[in-house]
């Protein structure tokens, strides 16, 4: 098939445009880049790989923000993955990933090649995914669309996940309205390597072969890079054509073959990488800039699964499972054979040549021949416009919200079944969470942990991410995020090494989300800096929006740390009576965008004070060093929901109970929501030794008892909650939510 | 004593079971790739848990079909132990080798916990160092366990203490007679839905699937009589 339209009728109708290429960029393209009129296929390769998807020509000045080098990284942004050094020549490789459009659309599909997209960037390094972990982000339960949506989307990531053998072992998933029209579909992979294996996405050696392997090319998701570029309305509101489908099976045969050549047979292998958004174009152009090499490719050498496929759809298709290789030129027989052995295809493509020329032939005519650089490095940044909201200015001029308390007991029990804060069980129990027979904590605790095998080291890890707080205030709220994660590892006895991210936020051409994305990239470096975890991986999503609605500001953040001792994970529920309980960190009277306010009010508002992450990293430091000297028998971070629903969730699936002296802290302050605290337990004979290696940051509260009850004296008044009871209304929230016909 | 783990395309408990024969408890074990067509060098054959060609037409139905297959049927033939975990089990029911077939879970949906089992049956090489009606706990992960068969093959399976582990609390996938694993008539060949691979060191949580390797070993040297 030939060329859909001539450069001119291009020029005149202007298809460009519904792929989100603007007028400006196709000018430039036009006038200074090519000094001719781009044909069909050049001006299509142009719009994706100039999306900001595939640039992050939006977010690049914010992204300068983020540190991303510390003593232990060995591979940071750029690649399929980073890459973290973890002792012994070994290291942690781990990035998230946003599927937020194709979820939306088409929630099964959509989760489905999120995982297998993501797993693909890990062994894509050369390592092997050794556990997934999940960020998601739906609509309230109230209406039957979005369960049919939260549903598909479990399905979607557990099917993918369950059939590969990767254990799903940690995430999070919220519930607020700002994500009815368009929901959040984050997902993380982490994998396991030898320094000496990492590979690089890379083409370079003039002769030199690229190979494709793995699944056919289909039309399906075309344009899925600009697609995820531009925001919902109900007038577009098919596009599923967009979405890929993932078939996990053959994914499962492509991440061994892949293994087995770059474990055993490496020098064959110039570089690989995987083909994601924008498939064949932007793997293989980012291959040739990162090796500063010209390429040639035929397409009709391109396996197909259908026929009449033009070069456009070959170049934009996005069918999954598939891989790019740069071979050393007399090695194409080699690699078949290995691919040959689990059933893949391996064919040979196309070459490096001399020059920086991407020259493309389709049906014996060249239908591309423009510089690599200009698809990867000339796209022309935006100047973005940046406003403070309205909406923040105004908060900050009113008096803070503060709530009325007048039944702790009831308060606590309602929180519990809040969707946010109540069990997941439901979902994660369709996640494999124990393959591979290394998952020391599954979900449900504050951090997944999975042991090296043939070591004595543990990895903690942890998607976290509270829009809320983002929201009310996008500085803090990013500090938050960063905090919240580094909580969750230290309180599963692991020291911090890293984040990915995934930054969900809505139509960057709005000053106001502009702004938001700003400020809140700089809280989230700000804490990266102070933690030490700089960010390796990530991703970008923005025009989260239906009709003009935007998503509340998303940071995800993922966290990985390191245990150097697997005997000294720490557990999140409490062990055995007797136990003196403490609250670590001090606790403020902040209730802007807690649970309590969406609970009380319907809506949040208000400002987000700040806090003192210098000091919460301080004290953090003295509470792992405890729990390394084994102080600690659990211990469990505070977030939704505040104290009350923390202490509660430390004594579910237990036969203990809580006595607490809580007579300096009012009733609404058992629900505040101030970051950086944890209860943690300690035995009765260590509690010396433990205060003083947390001096004044630690506060006794009480003891553990073998009642069952959550008893408690607060200022005014008193608590006495039966742990079953509170138990069973927070198992079953959700499911009754879900099985509600309305 | 020598342990094959056959690897399908698409397996993905094979290192669960090989590390727990092998570094666990210390067995000779090694994989088998489903293209080889002999196993006359080794003692048990392990089927492991995973998604052997994607479970597409039907969970184990094409793996039935492949090289090895052959020498697995011959290996229960001579009375060799053969075990099979998950899809293991599911290839096991489509090869013939065990009565019965296992079906989507009665909720429709994957399903990955652990659940209380009684071992119904300790006079089989597998299941010697548990105590009759012994209570365990035991992780499950499947989509498809629920156990069928029809009336008579059921009736032959319980009057020939073929029913070696039964759901002892609530039946997670609706499974007939709460049926969790079986063997076949000479007692060689089991077959369950439940991982005991992953419930072999306490680091883990859980120690109870321990004794079923160790009694194979122990015991595996002695073949069944017919």
């Amino acid at each position: 098939m030939k060329q859909a339209m001539t450069p001119q009728e291009i020029k005149e109708k202007k298809p460009y445009l519904d792929w989100s290429l603007s007028e400006a960029e196709y000018d430039y393209i036009r006038t200074q880049l090519l000094g001719r009129l781009p044909n069909y296929t050049e001006t299509g390769l142009f719009a994706a790989m100039w999306s900001e998807h595939c640039s992050y020509k939006k977010s690049k000045p914010v992204l300068r923000l983020f540190p991303n080098k510390n003593e232990r990284v060995l591979q940071g942004p750029g690649e399929g993955a980073g890459v973290v050094d973890v002792d012994d020549g070994q290291a942690v490789v781990f990035k998230a990933e946003s599927h937020n459009h194709p979820t939306t659309v088409e929630p099964y599909q959509g989760a489905a090649t999120g995982v297998g997209g993501i797993l693909r960037d890990i062994f894509s390094m050369g390592a092997r995914p050794i556990a997934s972990l999940d960020s998601l982000h739906f609509g309230e339960l109230d209406n039957v669309q979005m369960k049919m949506k939260v549903k598909n989307t479990v399905r979607g990531i557990g099917d993918y996940g369950n059939c590969m053998g990767i254990p799903t072992v940690a995430g999070e998933t919220t519930f607020d309205p700002c994500y009815q029209g368009n929901i959040l579909c984050n997902a993380m992979s982490v994998g396991l390597m030898e320094q000496k294996d990492i590979q690089q996405g890379t083409a370079t050696g003039i002769g030199n072969a690229v190979m494709y392997v793995g699944a056919k090319t289909g039309r399906d998701g075309i344009h899925g890079a600009t697609f995820a570029s531009a925001d919902f309305s109900d007038e577009r509101a098919t596009q599923r054509s967009a979405v890929q489908v993932g078939d996990p099976f053959m994914e499962k045969l492509l991440l061994e073959a892949c293994l087995d050549l770059i474990t055993n047979h490496s020098d064959w292998l110039v570089g690989i990488q995987d083909m994601g958004a924008a498939g064949i174009v932007s793997s293989s152009a980012e291959m040739a800039s990162e090796g500063k090499s010209g390429m040639e490719l035929n397409l009709d050498l391109v396996p197909q699964r259908e026929p009449d496929m033009s070069a456009y759809e070959i170049m934009l298709s996005e069918s999954q499972e598939r891989m790019l290789l740069c071979v050393k030129k007399g090695h194409e027989d080699d690699v078949k054979k290995i691919f040959d052995l689990y059933d893949l295809e391996a064919v040979t493509i196309g070459r490096i040549t001399e020059g920086r020329d991407y020259v493309l032939f389709h049906d014996g005519e060249e239908v591309c021949h423009i510089p690599v650089s200009n698809l990867t490095d000339d796209v022309l940044e935006e100047e973005s416009i940046e406003r403070k909201p309205v909406r923040i200015e105004e908060a900050e001029h009113k008096g803070a919200w503060q709530p009325q308390v007048s039944n702790v007991e009831m308060t606590l029990c309602r929180l519990l079944r809040q969707p946010t804060i109540a069990d997941k069980s439901m979902f994660y129990q369709q996640y494999d969470s124990q393959v591979r027979t290394c998952t020391v904590t599954g979900p449900g605790s504050d951090a997944g942990i999975i042991r090296i095998r043939g070591t004595k080291k543990g990895l903690a890890m942890t998607t976290d991410g509270n829009s809320r707080f983002v929201y009310l205030n996008p500085e803090v709220g990013g500090q938050i995020a960063v905090t919240e994660a580094a909580a969750n590892i230290i309180a599963s006895g692991a020291q911090p090494l890293a984040i990915t991210d995934c930054l969900n936020y809505g139509d960057p051409n709005d000053p106001e989300i502009f702004w938001e994305l700003h400020q809140s990239v700089q809280g989230m470096a700000d804490a990266c800096r102070e933690f030490n975890t700089p960010v390796i991986s990530g991703n970008v999503s923005l025009y989260n929006e239906n009709n003009g609605k935007a998503i509340h500001p998303t940071p995800m953040v993922g966290m990985v740390g390191l245990i150097k001792n697997i005997d000294q994970v720490v557990p999140s529920r409490a062990q055995q009576p007797g136990d003196a309980v403490y609250l670590i960190g001090k606790t403020g009277d902040d209730y802007a965008g807690t649970e309590l306010q969406k609970m009380m009010t319907g809506d949040i508002s208000g400002v987000v004070k700040p806090f003192d992450f210098h000091h919460v990293h301080q004290y953090m430091q003295h509470l792992l060093s405890a729990m390394q000297d084994s102080l600690v028998t659990s211990a469990h971070d505070i977030s939704e929901g505040g104290l009350g629903v923390a202490l509660a969730e430390m004594l579910f699936g237990t036969d203990l109970g809580f006595d607490l002296n809580l007579s300096w802290m009012t009733g609404e302050q058992f629900f505040s929501e101030t970051p950086g605290r944890f209860v943690v337990t300690v035995p009765h004979e260590k509690r010396d030794k433990f205060e003083q290696q947390l001096g004044n940051d630690a506060t006794l509260i009480g003891e553990v008892t073998n009642s069952h009850w959550l008893t408690a004296d607060l200022a005014m008044v008193s608590l006495n909650s039966n742990i079953g009871a509170l138990q069973k209304e927070w198992e079953e929230a959700i499911p009754c939510l879900m099985k509600s016909k309305d | 004593m020598k342990v094959a783990v056959v690897v399908f395309p698409g397996s993905n408990c094979d290192v669960d079971l090989f590390e727990a024969l092998g570094s666990v408890c210390g067995a000779d074990v090694e994989y088998v790739s489903h293209r080889e067509n002999s196993l006359a060098n080794f003692d048990a054959v392990m089927l492991p848990g995973g998604f052997s060609y994607g479970d597409y037409l039907r969970a184990g139905a094409i793996a039935r079909f492949t090289n090895i297959m052959p020498a697995i049927i011959a290996a229960a033939e001579e009375g060799k132990p053969v075990f099979g975990t998950c899809n293991g089990f599911q290839i096991l029911t489509e090869a013939g080798l065990l009565p019965g077939a296992l079906k989507k879970n009665d909720s429709q949906q994957f399903v990955c916990k652990t659940v209380p089992i009684e071992v119904v049956n300790n006079q089989t090489p597998f299941t010697s160092q548990y105590q009759e009606h012994e209570r365990i706990a035991l992780p499950i992960a499947h989509a498809d366990g629920s156990y069928y068969a029809d009336e008579q093959v059921l009736e032959q399976l319980e009057a020939n203490n073929q029913i070696v582990f039964r759901y002892a609390e609530e039946n997670p996938n609706g499974s007939l007679r709460n049926i969790a694993g079986i063997t076949n008539k000479r007692g060689n060949v089991l077959g369950m839905m439940p991982h005991p691979e992953r419930a072999v060191e306490a680091l883990l949580g859980n120690t109870d699937g321990l004794r079923l390797f160790k009694s194979l070993l122990a015991n595996g040297t002695v073949r069944a009589e017919v």
